[in-house]
C-alpha cells in the first residue's frame, strides 16, 4: 500500500468520512463586513475565503478604466497562517498574481460589464483556511458577493473541483486529496450550461475526462441550489428590515414573501 | 533574502565571511550592563555639534554629531506636490535612510521596515510644529541621512533635532523649534541620550519631543517594560534636556545667520 | 499614519463640536468613555497554534456597519540556532497585513505602508526583550521555536489599533508550545554486539540522563492527549488602550473607542499599552499619533485614567478568555462523549 491514508477505502468512504459523490459542508455567510457593497464569508468544509465586492466605482487608476465596459479588478490575499506552513506571500507574487487573473477571466464572461462603461469593479477575495478546492471556493465566494453588491450578472458561476482515485471519480476534494490525484477545476453557469473555466494542473487519462467533467457539472448545479437559497434568505432579511421596521420584527409581508417564493 | 537583492548595484561576492573581529571581553574599559556610567553621570548628554546649512543645493540643511550619532539633513520646498489632487493643506514628506556603512554590518542600500519607522517618528515630532496650512498644494521634503548610528532612539532624537534644525534654516515658518532626547531606564536609574549598548541594556527607552518654546510635547515613543511613575519620570527628565538643546539649535542658528 | 477616512472641514468641525459639548454627544450614542460592544472568539484557525478574532462593533441582527474585525494567529516553527536566523531562546515576530477590503480607498502603496506601521507597533512592543517567553526553547544552543504572530485587518471601523492587541493577546495566550523531548543516538558502549546504535530518550529514570543532556542531537515530539503548555508569561501580554484627545492643554479630556469619522475628526491620540502581571502594573509601551500636541502636566493625569480603563478591559478580557476556553474545551469533552 503506498500511504497510510486510504484514499478511497474499500467500504467505498473517503479519508474524511464521505462518500465518493458527496460534498462538503457549504457554510455562506452574507452578513456585511466593513464598508463593502456585497461581502461573503464562504466555508467549504475546512476550507473557508471571504470575498468583499465593492463598485462599479470610479477606478483608483485612471489608466485602469475601460471606455466601453467595466473593469474587473481581483486581488487575492492569502492568510499566512493559512496553510499546514506558515508562509507569507506577498501581493506581486507570480502565483497570486496568477490566481487572480484565473479568477478574472472566469468572472468576465458573466458579469455584465458593458452596463457601467468608464468604472470599475473591485473583487478582494482573503483566503483564510486552506483544505483544497481553494480556487472553487474563491470563485463561488466572488459569485455570491457579486450577487449581494447588486451587480448585474448572465447567471451565477458554481465551481467544483473533482478527481479520479484509480477509475473511481470524486467530488469536491481535500488537501489530502489534491495531493495524491489528478484533479480538475469546472466553473460553470447552470441556467446556459456554459463553461467559463477548466483548468488541470495534473496528468488525467482522456477516458476519465468526459465523466468527472459531467459529473463536476451536475454538482454545480447541487451548488447553485444552496448558493441560490442562501441570496434569497439574505434578501428576505433585507427587505423584512427595510420594510417592516415600524412593525414587529419576525412579521412577514405575505404579498412579498409568496412573491419571493415563486421565483 | 533574495528578494532584497538589487541587481543594479556592484553587489559583495556570494561567499563571503565576516571578518574575524577581535574579541574585546578582556577590555577593561569598556562599558558593560550593570556599570556605572561613564565619563558621564546619568543626567547628562552627549556633546552636541550642530551645523546648519551644509548642503550648499538644499533650501535648507543641518548636520548634527553627537558622539557616534552622525546624521545629515536636508530639506526641500516647498514645492509642488506632484501626482496628488487639491490639498488644502502642505505635506510633510519625510524620508530616512541608512547609509550602507552606517551599520556594524553592512546594511543593503533598500528601503526598509526600519527606515520608515525612524521617519514616521520624526515625522510625528515635527509635523505639528510646521505651519502647514500655509502651504496648500505643496510639500516639504525632508531626507535624512544617517551617516553613523549608534541606537534607534538615539537616531531618532537627533534626527528630530537636525530636522528641525534645517526647516528653520530654509525659512520655513514654523511655531517653534522642536527639540528631542531620549532617556533609557537602567535599574532604578534615569540615563538620558544613551547611545546603543546603553539602550540595549536598559529595560526600557523613551524618547520625547518637544516645543520648549511654547511648552509643549509633539511626540512621545516608549518601548519596553517600566511603571507609570518612572515613566513620568523620563518624561519629565528629558524635558527638561530639551530646554538645554533648544539654546544649542538656537545658537548655532543665530551663528549660522549671516545679514545679507 | 493618514487618515482612513477623508472628512469635510464641516463635518469635522461638526463632530468635534458635538463631542467638546458640555454634554458629549456622539453618533451612536455613546458616552465618551463606553465601548461598542466586543465580540471575541479563539481558535478560529485550525492550522495555526493559537488564533483569535476580534470585533469590535458589530452589532447583532442588525444590519448597519460591521465594525473593526481583526483576526490574529500564532504559528510556531522549529528554527536551528547554529544555522539559519533562529536565536537561541526562540524568537518572536509580528506581521500586520491590512486586507484591501478593509480600507477601499487605499492605493495599493499606501495600504503597504499602513501594514507596515501597524507591523512596527505590534513588532516593537510584543518582540521587546523584556516580554520574551522563556519556553520557547527546544534544545539550548541549538533548536528554538520562531514564534509567528499574523494579524489580518479584515476591516476597519475605527480604533483598530486596540483590536489589533485584543487579538494579539488572546491568540497568543490561546498558543500551545508542543511538548517536546530530546533524543540522540548513542553508541552502545556494552558488548552486546550486532546493534551499535541506539536511540535513547531523555527519561529521568535513565542513568546517562546526565551525561545526554548536554549533547543531544536531535528532538522529537512527546506524545500526550493534550496539545501543550501555554506560553509562560501569559499574563503579561498587554492590552492596548488608545485615548482620542479632544483638548489637550491644561485639562485633558479624551474619549475612548472612536469610528472611524472620529478618529478623522479629531488630531491627537496617544496609545497606551499596559500589562498587569502580579509584580505590579507595567507601561509597555506609549505612542502618542497625529499632528497635535499636548503639555506634559497633563500625561499624568492621561496615564493614570489609562491605566484604569485598560484594567477594566483587561479583566474583562481575562473573563471572556477563560470563558472561551471553558466553552471550547466542554464542546470538545462533548464530541468525545459522542463517539
Amino acid at each position: 500500500m503506498a500511504s497510510r491514508v486510504e484514499i478511497l477505502n474499500d467500504g467505498g468512504f473517503r479519508s474524511d468520512g464521505r462518500k465518493q459523490y458527496e460534498l462538503r459542508d457549504i457554510i455562506i455567510d452574507l452578513s456585511q463586513q466593513g464598508s463593502a457593497d456585497g461581502s461573503v464569508v464562504l466555508s467549504h468544509g475546512l476550507t473557508q475565503v471571504s470575498a468583499s465586492v465593492f463598485g462599479p466605482r470610479e477606478a483608483k487608476m485612471r489608466s485602469q478604466t475601460l471606455h466601453d465596459r467595466a473593469n474587473i479588478n481581483v486581488e487575492v490575499t492569502i492568510a499566512p497562517f493559512s496553510m499546514g506552513e506558515r508562509r507569507k506571500r506577498s501581493r506581486n507574487d507570480k502565483r497570486v498574481l496568477d490566481f487572480a487573473s484565473t479568477i478574472k477571466a472566469t468572472f468576465e464572461p458573466a458579469i455584465q460589464t458593458s452596463l457601467y462603461p468608464r468604472s470599475q469593479v473591485d473583487i478582494y477575495i482573503n483566503v483564510l483556511q486552506q483544505d483544497g478546492g481553494v480556487l472553487q471556493a474563491c470563485i463561488n465566494a466572488t459569485t455570491l458577493a457579486l450577487a449581494a453588491a447588486g451587480i448585474p450578472l448572465l447567471d451565477f458561476v458554481c465551481a467544483v473541483t473533482g478527481g479520479v482515485q484509480s477509475a473511481s471519480p470524486l467530488l469536491d476534494l481535500t488537501t489530502l486529496e489534491e495531493n495524491d490525484i489528478p484533479h480538475l477545476t469546472v466553473a460553470m453557469m447552470p441556467r446556459t450550461g456554459n463553461i467559463t473555466l477548466l483548468t488541470m494542473e495534473t496528468r488525467l487519462h482522456v477516458d476519465r475526462f468526459e465523466e468527472i467533467f459531467q459529473l463536476a457539472t451536475s454538482a454545480g448545479h447541487v451548488l447553485h441550489r444552496e448558493m441560490k437559497a442562501a441570496i434569497k434568505d439574505r434578501t428576505r432579511t433585507l427587505v423584512a428590515a427595510m420594510s417592516v421596521a415600524p412593525k414587529a420584527v419576525g412579521e412577514k409581508d405575505p404579498v412579498y414573501s409568496e412573491r419571493m417564493d415563486d421565483s | 533574502m533574495s528578494t532584497n537583492f538589487d541587481r543594479r548595484r556592484i553587489n559583495g561576492p556570494e561567499d563571503s565571511f565576516s571578518p574575524v573581529l577581535v574579541d574585546d571581553d578582556e577590555d577593561e574599559t569598556k562599558w558593560r550592563p550593570g556599570k556605572p556610567r561613564q565619563s558621564r553621570q546619568p543626567q547628562d548628554i552627549r556633546p552636541i555639534f550642530l551645523q546648519p546649512g551644509l548642503i550648499s543645493q538644499a533650501n535648507g540643511s543641518a548636520y548634527i554629531e553627537t558622539e557616534r550619532t552622525k546624521i545629515a539633513c536636508a530639506v526641500y520646498g516647498p514645492r509642488q506636490s506632484k501626482n496628488v489632487g487639491y490639498i488644502e493643506r502642505g505635506r510633510l514628506n519625510v524620508q530616512v535612510k541608512f547609509a550602507p556603512f552606517s551599520c556594524h554590518k553592512r546594511r543593503a542600500p533598500i528601503r526598509d521596515a526600519e527606515d520608515r519607522s525612524i521617519a514616521v517618528l520624526i515625522h510625528q515630532s515635527l509635523v505639528s510644529s510646521v505651519r502647514l496650512e500655509l502651504f496648500p498644494k505643496s510639500t516639504i521634503d525632508v531626507f535624512l541621512t544617517i551617516i553613523e548610528n549608534d541606537g534607534i532612539d538615539s537616531c531618532v532624537a537627533t534626527g528630530t533635532v537636525a530636522a528641525s534644525t534645517a526647516l528653520a534654516d530654509a525659512g520655513i515658518e514654523m511655531l517653534g523649534l522642536v527639540t528631542s532626547c531620549a532617556a533609557t531606564l537602567m535599574g532604578e536609574e534615569i540615563w538620558l541620550d544613551p547611545n546603543h549598548d546603553e539602550a540595549t541594556a536598559g529595560a526600557s527607552t523613551l524618547v520625547l519631543a518637544c516645543m520648549p518654546a511654547l511648552n509643549v510635547v509633539t511626540s512621545v515613543w516608549q518601548n519596553g517594560t517600566i511603571s507609570p511613575k518612572q515613566g513620568l519620570e523620563c518624561m519629565k527628565a528629558c524635558q527638561e534636556r530639551c530646554e538645554t538643546i533648544h539654546s544649542i539649535v538656537a545658537q548655532s542658528l543665530v551663528s549660522n545667520f549671516t545679514p545679507e | 499614519m493618514s487618515a482612513t477616512v477623508s472628512l469635510s472641514k464641516s463635518e469635522k468641525s461638526y463632530i468635534r463640536t458635538a463631542l467638546g459639548e458640555l454634554s458629549p454627544i456622539r453618533a451612536d450614542g455613546r458616552s465618551l468613555l463606553d465601548y461598542r460592544s466586543i465580540a471575541l472568539e479563539t481558535g478560529v484557525a485550525s492550522l495555526a497554534n493559537g488564533s483569535a478574532r476580534v470585533n469590535i462593533g458589530k452589532t447583532a441582527g442588525e444590519e448597519s456597519g460591521s465594525g473593526t474585525e481583526v483576526i490574529a494567529a500564532v504559528k510556531l516553527e522549529v528554527e536551528g540556532v547554529l544555522e539559519g536566523e533562529g536565536v537561541d531562546g526562540g524568537r518572536l515576530m509580528c506581521t500586520v497585513s491590512c486586507s484591501p477590503a478593509a480600507y477601499p480607498h487605499l492605493s495599493s502603496a499606501a495600504l503597504d505602508d499602513l501594514s507596515y506601521d501597524m507591523t512596527i507597533i505590534l513588532n516593537q512592543c510584543l518582540s521587546h526583550p523584556s516580554l520574551h517567553p522563556k519556553n520557547l526553547v527546544i534544545i539550548p544552543k541549538r533548536r528554538s521555536w520562531l514564534l509567528t504572530l499574523d494579524v489580518i485587518v479584515l476591516s476597519d471601523s475605527g480604533n483598530v489599533y486596540d483590536a489589533l492587541f485584543l487579538a494579539a493577546r488572546s491568540a497568543l495566550c490561546d498558543t500551545k508550545v508542543p511538548k517536546t523531548r530530546s533524543v540522540q543516538y548513542q553508541p552502545k558502549s556494552n558488548a552486546l554486539g550486532e546493534q551499535d546504535v541506539e536511540m535513547s530518550a531523555e527519561a529521568p529514570a535513565s542513568i546517562f540522563s546526565t551525561k545526554e543532556v548536554k549533547s543531544t542531537a536531535d528532538f522529537e515530539l512527546a506524545d500526550y492527549w493534550d496539545e501543550g503548555e501555554p506560553l509562560d508569561i501569559n499574563q503579561e501580554w498587554p492590552v492596548c488602550v488608545t485615548l482620542n484627545l479632544l483638548s489637550a492643554k491644561s485639562l485633558p479630556t479624551y474619549f475612548l473607542d472612536a469610528t472611524s469619522q472620529e478618529e478623522a475628526a479629531i488630531p491627537l491620540r496617544l496609545l497606551l499599552l499596559f500589562s498587569f502581571s502580579p509584580s505590579g502594573t507595567r507601561l509597555q509601551s506609549m505612542r502618542l499619533m497625529g499632528d497635535g500636541e499636548i503639555q506634559l502636566e497633563s500625561m499624568t493625569q492621561l496615564l493614570e485614567s489609562g491605566e484604569n480603563h485598560a484594567r477594566k478591559l483587561f479583566q474583562a478580557l481575562k473573563n471572556k478568555l477563560q470563558e472561551e476556553d471553558f466553552r471550547r474545551n466542554q464542546k470538545a469533552l462533548a464530541r468525545f462523549d459522542l463517539r
